[in-house]
């Protein structure tokens, strides 16, 4: 089956390993982000969005899959890693777009456009409600 | 020398999609031209985003199976299939062994349905209308095999978390056994006229050419990968039945269009010898299915292949009745980066073919 192996990076850290697996052959697989949530001692059925986010970078070799897990506040400014795996641009953008994250100097930076739609971006409705606090 | 020969030349965008005659689905490329020759695609998609995967949050994790098919109309088995594989895991939960064959079964019959599919969408691409024809007519027998083990052609709420809905007799999969003969010679009828006519090789042969090299950069997958001649197919990590059953990655080393058409056409006879060897093999099992004792707590990666490449999905549980996330990162959506570096150079004409032998399926890429 899958071989899952999670490394927990900080954002110092990510360019630099990012480098060093585009030398070592690495295939970038996927990127996702997800809002974490904390449970309303109250009401335990209500989920509290944290004002941060999670976001996985996910590396092939071999068939074993390497992640990345960055934990960032959510106004905080995230390097692309795209200079060192360029088809993590479309998985930049689409995250920008449907989170709200600041990922800059994407090597193609959509700004927004990526999604042809009426509504504006970010799509999340947690960046809607400020960070759901 | 004058200021005429000084100019730079003259540079025209043309609009591709997102209505276009090859187009199934919409997507919108801007092709940035000199002359008749691509210097530039830049893509944008949103046509079809329907925000499945946050409906993760909203509907009960049993249940969401019937969204997760729901991504796309072609490989919804498979959608399906990786959701409950995702959530088996974080839960532990075991799956009786019939179960894994059959759904190996059905994965493999998605594989060849997409195919035809996809080999019929080609030939109206390049024009052959009989080809487009009967590369359809073939695929409606697979989707009659479907319709008698699942009761659908198109979705099928087949899987669940645990196992299965429905168990198929032995019987019923020994006929479909034989049956599978008289489509081979159908299939291969087919895809005879794709392989050996001349008209199809001069569409298709030298055309949109990604190297093995970029195709590993880029990040490609599936046909659009082992075309290049890389050995990857997320099969062999065994999933499912895949590791009772014997079969080879089949690549092929052009990098072209035509490359890409073997492939496909190759995976459609190797699916068939992995369905042959499934119901050879398949156990005599009556429960096809182990209810889940809890609700999630955790996360998962799972990845599968489907017709079109590998697909990846992540699930997190937090022992709720919902999960807090689950996403799909879909092959198209991993092809694009390699389309847009392939049509880079391209003659406009060419276009259509090279989007097409990506196989685009944007339902999938936009969820």
């Amino acid at each position: 089956m899958t071989t899952n192996e999670t490394i927990t990076v900080t954002t110092d850290e990510l360019l630099e390993k990012t480098a060093l697996m585009a030398k070592e052959g690495y295939r970038v697989v996927q990127i996702c982000a997800l809002t974490p949530f904390k449970t309303d001692p109250e009401n335990p059925a209500k989920k509290i969005p944290l004002p941060e986010f999670e976001i996985y970078y996910s590396f092939d070799k071999g068939y074993a899959l390497t992640n990345l897990k960055l934990t960032v506040p959510r106004d905080q400014e995230i390097p692309s890693i795209s200079r060192n795996f360029f088809a993590a641009f479309l998985y930049e953008n689409e995250i920008n777009e449907q989170f709200g994250t600041k990922i800059t100097n994407i090597a193609l930076d959509f700004k927004g456009t990526l999604y042809k739609k009426a509504k504006k971006v970010p799509f999340d409705v947690y960046s809607r409600q400020g960070g759901g606090q | 020398m004058s200021d005429h020969h000084n100019q730079q030349p003259k540079r025209t965008i043309v609009p591709f999609g997102p209505q276009h005659p090859v187009l199934p689905e919409p997507i919108h490329l801007d092709l940035v031209l000199e002359d008749e020759k691509i210097i530039e695609a830049i893509p944008s998609i949103g046509y079809i985003h329907r925000g499945l995967e946050l409906l993760a949050e909203k509907i009960e994790y049993p249940e969401f199976v019937s969204v997760a098919e729901r991504i796309c109309g072609i490989c919804s088995f498979i959608h399906g299939l990786g959701y409950v594989q995702a959530v088996e895991d974080i839960l532990k939960l075991d799956v009786p062994t019939r179960a894994k064959y059959l759904r190996t079964m059905w994965s493999e019959f998605s594989r060849m349905q997409s195919h035809l599919l996809w080999l019929g969408l080609a030939a109206d691409a390049f024009g052959f209308e009989n080809l487009f024809m009967a590369s359809w007519k073939v695929r409606e027998s697979i989707l009659d095999i479907f319709e008698e083990t699942t009761g659908g052609r198109v979705i099928f709420n087949v899987c669940q978390v645990g196992g299965l809905r429905k168990n198929v007799e032995t019987d019923t999969l020994r006929r479909i056994k034989k049956d599978l003969d008289a489509i081979e010679i159908q299939i291969r009828n087919v895809c005879d006229i794709f392989v050996n006519d001349p008209s199809t090789k001069h569409r298709l042969v030298g055309v949109g050419i990604l190297s093995k090299e970029m195709a590993h950069e880029l990040g490609a997958v599936g046909p659009m990968l082992r075309a290049s001649g890389i050995a990857s197919d997320t099969r062999m990590l065994g999933y499912a039945a895949y590791s009772d059953v014997k079969f080879d990655i089949i690549t092929e080393t052009a990098g072209d269009c035509y490359a890409r058409v073997l492939v496909r056409i190759n995976e459609i006879y190797q699916s068939l010898s992995i369905i042959r060897q499934l119901i050879d093999k398949i156990p005599e099992e009556q429960v096809v299915y182990n209810k889940p004792k809890a609700n999630p707590v955790g996360e998962s990666f799972m990845r599968l292949e489907q017709p079109r490449g590998e697909v990846v999905y992540y699930a997190k549980g937090n022992g709720s009745k919902n999960l807090e996330r689950f996403r799909a990162r879909t092959p198209t959506f991993a092809n694009i980066a390699p389309m847009l570096h392939v049509l880079k150079g391209q003659e406009l004409a060419d276009v259509p073919n090279i989007v097409l032998t990506i196989d685009p399926c944007i339902s999938c890429t936009e969820r």
